[in-house]
């Protein structure tokens, strides 16, 4: 359950973060995920509600976005939404694709 | 209501500690191999007969389990330096975990580490170890399907063995969508057909990894 290891990590950047906001009460966390990474979004925010519990994050929602693959084709130069994980070009069929997005795995902003 | 924008990578503490490890890979001149399949594809009865092929002082084994040290102990019956990281429950290797494994070890004379991973395809790939090369092994039994399913370790090998070639036959085996499908996630990655069984397609694989300590010795001087 790699899940349990991602969901520790943002809640240590977020201990990290709210100690420069001691005042503050935190609300939300968005966290950015790129289809690329196989996660199961579910499990990671009941990982996280449990990670909270008993800590200053108590009360905070986890929000994830689900960012999809984008790839540029090399060839034909043309930008589209990779499906179902084919890294062929839907246009001409080309292999030599640029990937633009889809990678991500990051704590993109918290409210307070 | 105020917002704080963070964009920090959440596997950043990783990342950091696999620059550091792949640095000291690096001044040492050590090439490493992180094995990754599905658990019983066979990573370590293919490691064995590969050891067959290598000199027991230049080469070190890591082995990653949920629990025991049955893998590293059949490594170490063959002569080889082996290491057990026990994760007791955790489904990947991280790069602390080799950090850690590398500071107790005795990695002189090594210019070949093999880190065999935990039997996973899904967790293992997301996780950096400083590792150069991933190399995913599926094996006949498991079916076509297995690269559309876990595109990711797929999309990061640079090399893919498919084991149980003996087995092919048997299981009614479809090279054809087989390599299809691993070309669909990674268009032109290299498939060496291999059977820890009969030793088909080692030579190849041994080779391989001739080259990839070749070009670690070139990048170090
Ligand atoms: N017929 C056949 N059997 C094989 C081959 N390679 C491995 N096996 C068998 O497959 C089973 C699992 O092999 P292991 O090498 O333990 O697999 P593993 O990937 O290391 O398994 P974990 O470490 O538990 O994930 C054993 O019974 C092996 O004898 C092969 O090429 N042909
Ligand atoms: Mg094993
Ligand atoms: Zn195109």
């Amino acid at each position: 359950m790699h899940e349990l290891s991602l969901a520790r990590e943002i809640v240590a950047i977020v201990d990290e973060i709210m100690l420069q906001h001691p005042e503050k009460s935190l609300k939300c966390v968005r966290v950015k995920v790129g289809e690329l990474n196989p996660l199961i979004p579910d499990q990671l925010q009941s990982c996280y509600e449990a990670l909270i519990a008993d800590s200053k994050l108590v009360g905070s929602r986890l929000e994830i976005i689900r960012i999809p693959v984008r790839a540029q084709c090399r060839k034909c130069a043309r930008d589209f939404r990779l499906e179902q994980f084919s890294f062929c070009c839907p246009h001409c069929e080309s292999t030599g694709l640029d990937i633009n997005s889809g990678d991500e795995l990051m704590v993109s902003e918290v409210e307070f | 209501m105020s917002v704080i924008t963070v964009e920090r990578r959440i596997l950043q503490k990783n990342d950091e500690i696999a620059v550091a490890n792949r640095h000291y890979f690096l001044r040492n001149g050590i090439a490493v191999i992180n094995l990754l399949s599905s658990p019983g594809a066979g990573k370590t009865t293919l490691l064995e007969r590969t050891l067959q092929h290598l000199d027991p002082p230049t080469v070190m084994v890591i082995e990653g389990d949920v629990q025991t040290d049955r893998d590293a102990q059949r490594i170490a019956a063959l002569g080889f330096r082996a290491v057990q990281i026990v994760t007791h429950g955790g489904c990947h290797l991280d790069a602390g975990l080799i950090r850690d494994a590398m500071n107790s070890a005795d990695l002189s004379g090594v210019s070949l580490l093999f880190i065999e991973n935990v039997g996973n395809l899904v967790c293992p790939a997301c996780f950096d170890l400083g590792e150069d090369h991933k190399v995913v092994i599926s094996s006949t039994t498991e079916g076509e399907d297995k690269p559309i399913k876990y595109p990711r370790v797929f999309r990061e090998a640079s090399l893919c063995l498919l084991n149980k070639m003996d087995l092919a036959p048997v299981v009614e085996f479809d090279q054809e969508a087989y390599g299809k499908h691993v070309h669909a996630v990674h268009p032109g990655l290299e498939i060496i057909n291999v059977s820890a069984k009969t030793g088909q397609g080692l030579p190849a694989w041994v080779d391989w990894l001739s080259h990839a300590q070749q070009d670690k010795l070139r990048a170090s001087r």
